[in-house]
């Protein structure tokens, strides 16, 4: 009996970034596409104007601080508890961009 | 979308310089056609490969996109294509190289993508057949589950780089260096273990009797 490559077994399961017909109707049978929202819906033209895009920040979702983090923490500086300086970062981030509008 | 209207709509936005309303107008119609599914495939695999970022992901789409406004014809409808998933399936592709690109532009790397290398190939392990078709879809995601996250990622991004019999580029291996804080000579542990750990689970638990099916 013949051996299989781990990796196409993964692709067939639609698994990875599908590369042909069969990836691609596995990956639509796991996935509810109609959810996502993609950003120029409305205006698809929109991307014409705005040209290449580059990557600028590559922070990673986990390394972000969400609001309600926020509010906790800045609870706990109120009350005289140490606050990290990555969330200190954000909340003077935040006090700046709310004085700009 | 059709077959036939697929190619009237790639044919109407390659003559964008003599009808540019009408070009904009087939944009419009093959972004709402294509860009959920983009979007879903962008999104899923990015959070696989334990990168996922706003930026990275709305560039990406954005990307390729323009590069299809751009460049419409260099997508060819094969003559034994049945429906658009060959349209699909070729969108993911230059999908997957952007994102490549766009983290290969933020670290600010030479140019060429294929860096010829003294890195050994990363191959992909090999299972028994009669194993590989024992596994499901949800048992090979409760292997992968019972992998670290950061292993999971590492994985997942060698294994959407991977082209049989071509070196890992360089500077995927790179970036996941500097991604996960860590060697290349770790790398390639994390994914030799990590195979081996999701083959020993995947013949505990199918229906086939363990071990004799181990590599």
């Amino acid at each position: 009996m013949s051996n299989k490559k781990l990796i196409d077994l993964f692709k067939s399961k639609g698994l990875l970034f599908p590369s042909n017909d069969e990836e691609i109707e596995e990956f639509e049978n796991s996935e509810n596409i109609l959810n996502e929202t993609p950003l120029d819906w409305d205006n698809p033209s929109d991307i014409l104007k705005r040209g290449y895009l580059k990557l600028t920040n590559f922070n990673l979702e986990n390394d972000t601080v969400s609001s309600d983090e926020i509010q906790n923490l800045s609870r706990a500086a109120r009350e005289g508890k140490e606050i990290s300086e990555k969330v200190s970062k954000k909340m003077l981030e935040d006090k700046n961009a709310s004085k700009k509008k | 979308m059709q077959l036939d209207e697929l190619e009237e709509v790639l044919l109407t936005i390659s003559y964008k310089e003599d009808d540019e309303k009408s070009s904009l107008d087939a944009f419009n119609t093959i972004y709402r056609a294509y860009s959920k599914l983009l979007s879903a495939i962008v999104k899923s695999n990015l959070k696989k490969m334990g990168i996922y970022n706003q930026q990275l992901y709305e560039a990406t789409i954005n990307n390729v996109f323009i590069k299809l406004y751009e460049n419409p014809l260099s997508f060819e409808i094969p003559k034994n294509a049945k429906n658009d998933n060959c349209f699909k399936a070729w969108l993911s592709v230059v999908a997957s190289n952007e994102i490549k690109k766009l983290i290969k532009e933020y670290y600010n790397k030479e140019k060429s993508l294929e860096v010829i290398s003294d890195e050994p190939v990363i191959e992909s392990e090999e299972i028994n057949e009669e194993l590989a078709d024992s596994v499901n879809k949800k048992l090979m995601i409760d292997a992968l589950n019972s992998l670290s996250e950061r292993d999971k990622a590492i994985m997942f991004t060698l294994y959407n780089y991977y082209e049989e019999g071509r070196k890992t580029p360089t500077n995927v291996l790179n970036d996941l260096c500097k991604l996960h804080n860590t060697t290349k000579l770790n790398i390639r542990k994390i994914k030799e273990r990590s195979e081996k750990k999701i083959i020993e689970f995947f013949a505990q638990h199918s229906q086939l009797k363990p071990l004799k099916n181990v590599k």
